[in-house]
């Protein structure tokens, strides 16, 4: 009996590291596959023709400008989804009737699509369409050329490397906005509660 | 009207623990005094009724609540040394002192005398009518004008078949003198329903069976003023099994079926309450009420009021929405005007309790307050405790708006019931548990 349960045992240890290990090379064939995949694109996107310093400012200029509005909209939409989503959606979802979860919730689905956007998207997917286009596929082969590139925010960061170069700062500015844009959510969330919310009824509480 | 309950002995508690949970659930509407008469301990659920009930007092009167009339759950307790021999209690003095010519032993054999009291009465009900006298005057048995007292208890136990009749008869008594109108007095008598210990209680069978005809015929002809009784069980027309153990705490009892005898019971219990019609009977053996009564409450809306309540007011209680509409800035679009309302009236209440201190922290007070009042807090029993254990149902946040949330008059607080904000503050949680639980959605 003893050593039927020992065997047992050892069968259920086998079948865990099996298990484990399937999940981890799917994983790494996962990862293998999409590296490909931003490969082929990047490859498959790059005109045969090198792209002048002209064209690479033009098309820096406009990623540039699509990174500020994503700044702007990483500042303001964890204000306004946690102003506006309440009200309405707030009897109907518990995360959203938690004043202050919700607030981190927000912001880190906001910075998750932000990021998603305007940095995997065009390696996926490439430039020249949607949003993006005013950027040509051809972009890509700009990262090599020194072509006077403004850097990012008007630039304060990486100033004469092109945007697409620096897409680590890119998406570590746009989760800072949005981590910004979150705590000013919860500053205004703090005056209203205390100008409408239960304190405002209370004698003796000031707002 | 007013109504109340007198509930004897270990089955007029088990009675009151499941009536208790049906008014609590919104399915019986009118508040209700009750009054616990036991020699032995008085159950767990019981307790954590009694103190609950005692939180909702709001005003000068105990019976007045936040906006309508609460019930009262009063526990005299009945001076009986724990320990002791019924020897030493009787006499004051250790058994092997009292000697062979002691008068209480013209009364008692040998084996009551040496019996340990701590457990109850042993089914022998002159005992208990011996030792409980001070209970006849008790302030909360004393009679009232225009009410209805129903008395539950067994007539086959030591503490209801003992006390049943004195207390009848003390209550009648004081209905004359101090001239009470429109008094009535009815009865849920238990015959035998249950198969007994006999590791307990020797020969149970038969001292119960002696006991039931002992105290019916007493009744008969003692207790002409109950104007209707029923009967539930009797010698071996049925046979439910008891643990004493699982009883005296009562944590999560399963409810019973309908024709089980406590289920039994609390719907003869509302029904004699609550009943207008039956013309008084001369003869007593007329005046019992038929098993097939209208049953007050059905097992199927029960059942699914214990759902809908107990999943609500679990989802409001674990989720803390008094905490989350402290700090809510849309408070009335996500929880409505009337429940911050409710909250902020109670935060005046403790702010003026301590002096004009903000007391910022009050919703948390109040949110911990939910939790140890539904959870309960070391060993003693919570709300949630007090039912059995269900499956919950998904809730909504919107539901917490639809509820018919009290409205608090301030200036009818009683100060010194709200004498800080940690008081104020269970208060307030135990005001809104009784409200979740009747009118949750």
């Amino acid at each position: 009996m003893r050593c039927l349960s020992w065997q047992r045992m050892d069968l259920a240890d086998l079948y865990r590291m099996a298990n484990r290990r399937a999940y981890y090379s799917v994983m790494r064939i996962g990862g293998l596959v999409l590296m490909g995949l931003v490969c082929l694109v990047n490859v498959y996107g790059q005109s045969s023709a090198t792209p002048s310093r002209t064209q690479c400012k033009q098309w820096d200029d406009s990623y540039l400008l699509l990174f500020n509005f994503f700044i702007v909209a990483g500042l303001l939409l964890p204000v306004a989804l946690n102003t506006l989503l309440p009200p309405v959606l707030g009897r109907r979802v518990w995360f959203l009737a938690s004043p202050r979860m919700r607030v981190l919730y927000i912001s880190l689905i906001v910075a998750g699509i932000l990021a998603t956007v305007f940095v995997a998207l065009p390696f996926v997917v490439g430039f020249g369409r949607l949003i993006f286009s005013g950027v040509d596929q051809a972009y890509f082969g700009c990262e090599t050329l020194k072509f006077g590139a403004t850097g990012l925010l008007f630039g304060l960061v990486g100033s004469g490397i092109a945007a697409i170069s620096q897409w680590p700062a890119v998406l570590a500015l746009l989760l800072a906005s949005c981590v910004l844009g979150g705590l000013i959510a919860f500053l205004v969330s703090g005056i209203l509660v205390k100008t409408v919310g239960l304190p405002s009824r209370v004698r003796g509480i000031t707002a | 009207m007013s109504y109340k309950l007198v509930c004897i002995g270990g089955t007029g508690q088990m009675v009151l623990h499941y009536y208790a949970q049906l008014y609590l659930l919104g399915l019986i509407e009118e508040p209700f005094e009750a009054t616990v008469v036991d020699t032995d301990s008085v159950i767990g659920s019981i307790r954590t009724l009694r103190d609950f009930f005692s939180d909702l007092q709001y005003g000068a009167d105990p019976a007045e609540g936040v906006q309508n009339n609460i019930p009262v759950l009063a526990t005299p307790t009945i001076p009986i040394p724990a320990d002791d021999k019924v020897g030493k209690a009787l006499t004051g003095r250790p058994i092997e002192e009292i000697d062979d010519r002691h008068s209480v032993r013209a009364f008692f054999n040998e084996e009551t005398i040496a019996q340990s009291v701590n457990q109850g009465l042993f089914a022998r009900p002159a005992l208990s009518s011996v030792m409980s006298e001070e209970i006849f005057n008790h302030a909360s048995l004393a009679p009232k004008n225009n009410n209805t007292t129903v008395f539950v208890g067994s007539v086959i136990g030591g503490t209801s078949g003992g006390l049943l009749a004195p207390i009848v008869d003390a209550i009648k008594e004081k209905q004359m003198l101090d001239e009470i109108q429109a008094l009535k007095m009815r009865a849920v008598l238990y015959g035998r329903y249950f198969t007994p210990d006999n590791n307990i209680i020797p020969d149970a069978i038969k001292r119960f069976n002696s006991n039931q005809l002992l105290v019916l015929k007493s009744i008969k002809e003692a207790l002409q003023q109950l104007h209707s009784y029923f009967i539930v069980g009797g010698t071996g027309s049925m046979d439910y099994a008891r643990d004493p153990n699982v009883e005296k705490t009562a944590r999560q009892l399963p409810w019973q079926e309908e024709n089980e005898p406590f289920w039994i019971g609390s719907q003869a219990a509302e029904y004699l309450l609550k009943e207008n019609v039956i013309p008084a009977a001369t003869e007593f053996s007329d005046r019992e009420v038929a098993g097939d009564f209208e049953r007050p409450v059905s097992r199927e809306a029960a059942t699914k009021a214990l759902r809908q309540r107990i999943s609500f007011t679990d989802s409001f209680v674990n989720k803390k929405v008094v905490h989350r509409l402290a700090h809510e800035p849309w408070v009335t679009a996500i929880w409505g005007n009337k429940l911050t309302e409710l909250v902020a009236s109670f935060w005046n209440i403790a702010v003026a309790a301590e002096g004009g201190k903000a007391v910022s922290n009050f919703p948390n007070k109040v949110s911990d307050a939910l939790t140890n009042l539904w959870n309960g807090a070391g060993d003693s029993l919570g709300l949630h405790d007090i039912f059995p254990p269900t499956p919950l149902q998904a809730i909504l946040p919107a539901s917490v708006q639809r509820v018919a949330w009290p409205t608090v008059d301030e200036s009818k607080s009683n100060r010194i019931l709200f004498s800080s904000a940690d008081a104020t503050a269970k208060r307030a949680a135990a005001t809104i548990l009784f409200t979740t639980l009747r009118k949750g959605i």
